[in-house]
């Protein structure tokens, strides 16, 4: 998704190394010449604007350009004011759960705790593994602080907690009456295959 | 277990770009020691095929060297276009860059635009990056600095004027000029300085933070901060086999940048992308 600058503190200036291959070559050359090296200059660095530079001026790296050491340049970026797609699943997600992590002590007005660090790596972790082909949940936060995931399908519901100690439970029921029921399972350790199938996009 | 509340909605000020993340691009990169030989050029350049299903569109780079002759007669000039290296791309279906690979002069850079986590991220990344050295042969040429660079971007929710950089920042950053505090919505800091000098590896910070309006998929204008911070590891003594392990650079150099994110913002921007300290 495009996004334009409009306004900056920051004028477009030269890197040091191009402003003192200009100046080098408009102090040694005639008048028109200079003009002519100056504008090649500048083509050469609109060309290659994407190369560091270096590359740029045409300097090698024993030019004396007078930059200072802290200003090497050794990268250039290539982002052109893009943000990625908000809605895509993962990134929604891991933006639920990160908002979540937000929520301060006491947020439900009623003593709800918040969510600690590790509930909310705990919570990334388990999710990230179930990417791409999982269905989207709803995610909130219990006032004990258990990171909850529910989702509520056509044909089944699964409800489950991320308590941030390592492990998950869960509670499950399917339309046909089977239910699925786990208790401080490790958070390392699978869901089942049956439930994946049911909760994720490969059984289709 | 409880069943699951609705928590109350926690407004941001400011909040990270990507809702998830702040981050727009992250560059991982080795440089060398001098530039690749015409014969480690043209390897280099072949790397194209090993990645078309990774990284499908593939532009060489040229350089266009500029010779002005001052002392012939007729003063002539010339302009000659040299291949100098690769760049290998994959696209969004939108036309936009998502992941770049890039090889010039005496640099090996991967770009990521797409960036989701760490482990994810630098798994591919390593991956391009150990690609590119196997056509590096013999021992022409050493790793002289590991880099990564990070450029993080925070919106403004809200009216410039009335935006209050201490809800993104910490006060007492030393990042940060308090110039910047006092002055309206935009300002620049830019900052370079090494960490540790008088070790085999000299760390080289480079910060430039600012404050931009961004029209974001032409709405109004967006306060727009952006960080941008480089951390080169520059290796005095070259001895190669020491810098076979790319991994541990490269997360000893995310774990300097997550360090520095952490003196930077607020606990609360800190929380809200999940800035986890190492132990």
């Amino acid at each position: 998704m495009p996004i334009t600058t409009c306004i900056s503190t920051q004028s477009y200036t030269p890197p040091p190394s191009c402003v003192s291959a200009i100046n080098d070559t408009l102090k040694n050359a005639k008048p028109l010449h200079a003009m002519v090296g100056l504008a090649t200059l500048v083509m050469a660095g609109i060309e290659q604007k994407a190369l560091n530079t270096s590359v740029m001026t045409g300097a090698k790296p024993e030019t004396p350009a007078f930059i200072p050491e802290t200003q090497r340049s050794f990268s250039e970026s290539v982002e052109r004011n893009q943000r990625l797609d908000i809605d895509r699943l993962d990134l929604k997600i891991l933006a639920r759960i990160r908002a979540i992590g937000s929520y301060l002590d006491g947020w439900d007005d009623n003593n709800g705790r918040p969510a600690t660090q590790q509930s909310i790596s705990d919570a990334e972790n388990f999710m990230w593994k179930l990417f791409p082909t999982v269905k989207e949940p709803f995610i909130t936060l219990a006032s004990d602080g258990e990171i909850n995931f529910l989702w509520i399908l056509p044909n089944f519901r699964l409800d489950l907690g991320i308590y941030g100690d390592g492990s998950y439970s869960y509670y499950g029921k399917t339309s046909g009456g089977e239910e699925f029921i786990a208790d401080e399972t490790p958070i390392d350790e699978n869901l089942p295959e049956e439930i994946l199938a049911l909760i994720t996009n490969k059984a289709a | 277990m409880q069943p699951p509340t609705t928590p109350i909605k926690d407004c941001l000020s400011y909040s990270p770009i990507n809702k998830a993340h702040s981050i727009v691009e992250t560059v991982f990169f080795i440089q060398f020691n001098k530039p690749f030989s015409d014969s480690t050029k043209s390897k280099l350049i072949a790397i194209g095929d090993d990645l078309k299903d990774q990284l499908p569109k593939s532009n060489l780079i040229n350089k266009t060297a500029f010779k002005f002759d001052m002392s012939a007669l007729n003063n002539s000039s010339v302009n000659e276009i040299e291949v100098v290296g690769i760049e290998l791309q994959k696209t969004n279906d939108d036309g936009s860059l998502s992941w770049m690979l890039r090889i010039a002069e005496d640099i090996i850079s991967v770009h990521c635009l797409d960036y989701t986590r760490w482990d994810d991220v630098w798994e591919k990344a390593k991956y391009y990056l150990n690609k590119s050295r196997e056509h590096i042969g013999g021992r022409d040429n050493f790793i002289s600095c590991i880099g990564l660079r990070y450029i993080d971007r925070f919106c403004y929710n809200g009216k410039p004027n009335e935006s209050n950089l201490k809800e993104l920042f910490k006060s007492n950053t030393p990042y940060i000029s308090q110039t910047a505090f006092d002055n309206g919505p935009l300002w620049h800091c830019n900052s370079g300085w090494f960490e540790k000098p008088n070790d085999d590896i000299k760390y080289l910070n480079q910060l430039n933070v600012s404050a931009d309006y961004l029209s974001i998929d032409g709405d109004n204008k967006t306060l727009s901060i952006t960080i941008d911070h480089n951390i080169s590891a520059i290796v005095e003594q070259h001895d190669d086999n020491k810098h076979q392990d790319l991994t541990s650079f490269m997360n000893n150099l995310h774990d300097k940048n997550k360090q520095l994110l952490a003196l930077l913002l607020t606990d609360k921007i800190t929380n809200q992308i999940n800035l986890s300290l190492p132990k």
